[in-house]
Order: C-alpha cells, then sequence, then structure tokens
C-alpha cells in the first residue's frame, strides 16, 4: 500500500522534479470516492464482493485522475520553469486546501468503511490471513507490474522517460510536455486512489486528514527506495510496510521487552527517513536515479 | 551553382531581441528544397538562435517563418516538429540513459498514434505498430554502419562520434522534411568530419533538406551546395561557398578572426 502511494511521488518527481505534497489527499479523496460507490451499490444485487469492488476501483480511480489533471493543470503548470521552491509551496498550499475542501465537506468524524473479503483464508493459532490481505498484496504487485510494463513498453512511456531526461530535446521529437505531464498524473493519481481504497478496507475507516501521514510515509518510502525510480518506490514501500510491523514487534518481545514501542509506530517510518538521509540519500536503488520513471 | 528550387523554408525579418542582445536582426532567409544550406558565422552570430526560433523554442519579437507554405512563428516546439522539422543540437541531447533503439523510438513518437487505452489494453493494432515502429528504428539503425550492434546500448555508454550519429538517427526517425543540424561535426576529428560529411550528403539524397551549422569553414566547403553568413544577429551575404568565402566582410569578420 506505501508502494502504491510511493509510486504517486516518485512518477511525479521523476519527470517535474516537484514533490507533490497534495499526493496524500488525492489518496483520501480516492477512498472517499470508493466508499461513496460502495455506499450506492449497498442494498442492490450488485452489492457483492465481485461486483462492488471493481466498480468502486474502477470509479475512483477515474475520478481521482481527473483530480489529480485539475490539480497539475491549476497548481502547478502555471509554476512551470518557476523556481522549484515556487511549485513546492505551491504544492503544500493545494495539500491544505484539498484536506479543508474535504473536511467542509465530508466532516471531521472517522467513515466507517464497509467490510470486504473478511473471511480467514488460513488460520493457525495467533496467525490469521484473511482474503483482504491476500487481495491487497496481489492488487499491489499488479498494478506496480502494469505500470512498469506501461513506462518501458510503451511510447507514452517512452515519452515520460523522454521528458524526464530532457524535455526540450524530448519536444523536438514531437512529444508534447504538457500531454505526458497529465499522463504522468492520471497515472499517480488512479495509483493513489486504488492505495485509498485498500488502505478503507484494511482499516475500515477513513478520514479527511488520513492521507497526510500515508503520504508523509510514502515520501519516505519513495525517498527508501530512491526518489524518481519506480522500482525503488515499490522496493522502498514494502521494506517500509515490513518494519513498521516488524521493528515494534521485535522490541517488544523478551529481549527488550518494551511493549511501548507500539505507540512509537510513526517514530520507526520517520526514523528510517532520517537515517536515509544521513546514509545514504539517493536511497536503495539510488544507483540509478538518472533513470527516474 | 545554387538554382534554388521552390524554397521549404523562408524566414521574413525574423527579429529576437535578449534584453538589449539582437540576438537575430531582421533576418530573411530562404533555403531551397532538396540542398544543403550551409550557415557560418563567428561564435554569438545568432546561428543557434535562429535554429531555436525555426524550430519553435523561440518566438521571434518580429518577423515570420514560413515551412512548406505555412506560417509556424508561435507554434510550440513539439507542433513543429510534427510539420517536419526536426533538429540535433551543438552540445549533443540524447535521453542518455534510454537504449539507442528507444532514443530512436522517441524521435517517431509523433508518428505513432496508438492512445493510452490502447496501449493500456494492448490492442492489436497498437502492437503492429510497436513492432513497425521498431522494425524502421533497426533499419533506419543501418544508415551508419558504425552503429551496428548497438540498439541495445545505454546511449551514456556510446563512443562521443557514435552519440553525434544517434542523435541524427533520432532527428531522421521523424521523418522530417527539414533537418536542421547545429554544428554536428564539433568534437570530431578530421577522419570522422569527412566521413560524417558524406554522411550528410547521403541524407540530402534520401530527400531530406539539410540546413546546417559549422563554424569550420573547411567543413561546410565540402558539403553546402549554399551558403549564408552571419554575422552579430544578421545576414552578411548568401550564394556559393566561394563567393562567400570571398566576400570582404567574411574574410574581416570571421576567417581573419579564426
Amino acid at each position: 500500500m506505501y508502494a502504491l502511494v510511493a509510486l504517486g511521488y516518485t512518477l511525479v518527481y521523476g519527470i517535474i522534479e516537484l514533490i507533490n505534497f497534495a499526493h496524500g489527499e488525492i489518496v483520501t479523496f480516492g477512498a472517499f470516492v470508493g466508499l461513496a460507490v460502495l455506499a450506492a451499490l449497498a442494498g442492490t444485487p450488485l452489492s457483492a464482493a465481485a461486483t462492488a469492488l471493481p466498480a468502486a476501483f474502477l470509479v475512483s480511480m477515474a475520478v481521482t485522475a481527473l483530480l489529480g489533471v485539475t490539480l497539475e493543470r491549476f497548481a502547478y503548470r502555471p509554476l512551470r520553469g518557476a523556481d522549484r521552491l515556487m511549485a513546492l509551496i505551491s504544492a503544500l498550499g493545494a495539500s491544505i486546501f484539498l484536506m479543508n475542501a474535504m473536511m467542509l465537506a465530508i466532516g471531521r468524524d472517522s467513515k466507517p468503511f464497509p467490510a470486504y473479503l473478511s473471511e480467514p483464508v488460513l488460520q493457525r493459532g495467533d496467525l490469521v490471513v484473511r482474503q483482504l490481505d491476500l487481495f491487497l498484496i496481489g492488487l499491489t504487485i499488479l498494478l506496480c507490474a502494469l505500470l512498469d510494463l506501461f513506462v518501458r513498453r510503451t511510447r507514452i512511456g517512452r515519452a515520460m522517460r523522454s521528458v524526464a531526461q530532457d524535455q526540450e530535446a524530448a519536444r523536438m521529437c514531437g512529444v508534447s510536455v504538457n500531454a505526458t505531464v497529465s499522463i504522468t498524473f492520471v497515472l499517480g493519481s488512479a495509483m493513489g486512489a486504488a492505495a485509498g481504497i485498500l488502505n478503507g478496507l484494511y482499516y475500515g475507516v477513513i478520514r479527511f486528514d488520513m492521507g497526510f501521514l500515508l503520504g508523509i510515509k510514502a515520501f519516505t518510502a519513495a525517498v527508501l527506495g530512491g526518489i524518481g525510480n519506480l522500482r525503488g518506490a515499490v522496493v522502498g514501500g514494502f521494506v517500509l510496510g515490513i518494519s513498521e510491523s516488524l521493528i515494534p514487534a521485535i522490541l517488544a518481545a523478551p529481549p527488550f521487552s518494551v511493549p511501548e514501542i507500539f505507540d512509537y509506530k510513526d517514530a520507526v517510518a520517520f526514523g528510517i527517513l532520517i537515517l536515509v538521509l544521513m546514509v545514504k540519500p539517493s536511497g536503495i536503488l539510488g544507483e540509478e536515479v538518472p533513470e527516474k520513471a | 551553382m545554387s538554382a534554388p528550387a521552390e524554397p521549404v523554408l523562408s524566414l521574413r525579418d525574423v527579429t529576437k531581441h535578449f534584453g538589449g542582445v539582437r540576438a537575430v536582426n531582421r533576418m530573411s532567409l530562404d533555403v531551397p528544397s532538396g540542398a544543403i544550406t550551409g550557415i557560418i558565422g563567428p561564435n554569438g552570430s545568432g546561428k543557434t538562435t535562429l535554429f531555436n526560433l525555426i524550430s519553435g523554442i523561440y518566438e521571434p519579437q518580429a518577423g515570420e517563418i514560413v515551412f512548406r507554405g505555412r506560417p509556424i512563428h508561435g507554434e510550440p516546439p513539439h507542433r513543429v516538429s510534427m510539420l517536419g522539422v526536426a533538429r540535433t543540437f551543438q552540445n549533443i541531447r540524447l535521453f542518455n540513459e534510454m537504449l539507442v533503439i528507444e532514443n530512436l523510438l522517441v524521435g517517431m513518437h509523433a508518428q505513432l498514434l496508438s492512445g493510452l487505452w490502447a496501449a493500456g489494453l494492448r490492442t492489436r493494432r497498437f502492437i503492429a505498430e510497436e513492432q513497425s515502429a521498431l522494425q524502421s528504428a533497426i533499419e533506419l539503425l543501418e544508415f551508419f554502419p558504425e552503429l551496428a550492434g548497438t540498439h541495445d546500448t545505454v546511449v551514456k555508454n556510446l563512443s562521443y562520434a557514435n552519440r553525434r550519429r544517434v542523435e541524427i538517427l533520432r532527428a531522421l526517425a521523424a521523418r522530417p522534411a527539414l533537418l536542421l543540424l547545429d554544428e554536428p561535426a564539433a568534437g570530431m576529428n578530421t577522419t570522422e568530419a569527412a566521413k560524417l560529411l558524406r554522411d550528410i550528403r547521403r541524407i540530402r539524397d534520401r530527400g531530406v533538406t539539410v540546413l546546417l551549422i559549422e563554424h569550420n569553414m573547411s567543413v561546410i566547403s565540402g558539403v553546402a551546395d549554399h551558403v549564408v553568413a552571419m554575422d552579430q544577429g544578421e545576414k552578411v551575404v548568401e550564394g556559393s561557398f566561394d563567393e562567400v568565402s570571398r566576400h570582404p566582410k567574411v574574410l574581416a569578420s570571421y576567417l581573419g578572426s579564426d
């Protein structure tokens, strides 16, 4: 899940070297659109997981992609070519704006997210694997693989990589930079929407400000993997997710026995960010940074 | 010697100032179709600015640029490229982290039409189009025998001369009617430069009009059918190489300082 959100950061950064702080809010938005679709389908013959979930994912990814493109069009495109700091500030502004707009529209309370796929497929003592867990991992891997294939093997993917490396030369090859950047936001936002719904399914509640922490952690994952590098984002996402659950679990167990550590789960994530930035700022797959998208 | 056919490109009083600097000033020029036209001039005489104006990177403050009967000034670079103008850069600007073949495929970008959905769904048309593009890229690579066997090489690992060649091929991949070459022989030794000149003539013989910037007079003497001399953003003289090279202003401003 971090991997999916991290992809959104890294895609955009890879192409236009902008850290899209509003990406976390894009994820929240995607979750709420998904919730709306599920709520609309509830009680109809389509409410079964096999029909309701695909509908929620497709609609939410499409609508959220639209939001991403709009955001780029109005908040970032006018600042392209301006100082990078300007675009960064605009991204922060967009993030705060979207978060507050959602608060006004939806309210400050957590909204329950309907449970799907909660039957266990494997149960051995304390260990319970639900259908949902497999679905989450499976969908994440599938989307990451599709994106990788798209960027590596298609004409538009090539155009994205060419724009990442030299915008002017890409233009001279007939590549429209604006169209390419828009497509980048479409892909990043659609991935974010999928992550938002998965997040809702997993935790069972969503809130207008959930994207903030999720976004910052995913950003950590992207940096961990080497920002601008797609495969790095996926690796960083999985590494972060696993260490966030594993490190507190280890520290709570016998040799250390500090159960309070679970309250500091987030500190683990950001500790990792600080450590990566100090030790290897280019990230795990950082050598390949210029490969970008 | 230079019997200009219908010009493929015409500039009329094209002007571009940067602040107080007149980079290009009231420049008029006809580029005859099917020939090699050379632009010479000392550094800072506005040659590259002229290329940037033609290719749409800059918009002129005054004047007009007409390509195949159609005004192109003010069009964005990717539109100009789609209309049939391709270029190389003085300091090679390839996509260094991509494969040679991918660079050529980006060059074909504008001719490949399958959209996002076709690519996403991997329709039959999309696959056929990608395959024929790959096929033409492989054929194009044969234009330079020096590039044999390099198509899966990452561009940054190529020699300097080969990167120049790939950049020319990337421009040709767009099937342009007009090819702008910005000092293609820069940084090459004399043997390589001489070979490149023959290659540029082969490009012309494929029916591509070539407009070529060159700093080195001996390079241009061997290849250009028509020569234009520039100095301080203005045209000094044009004609055959012999006419231009004997012109007193050219001798003074250019050869004298070289």
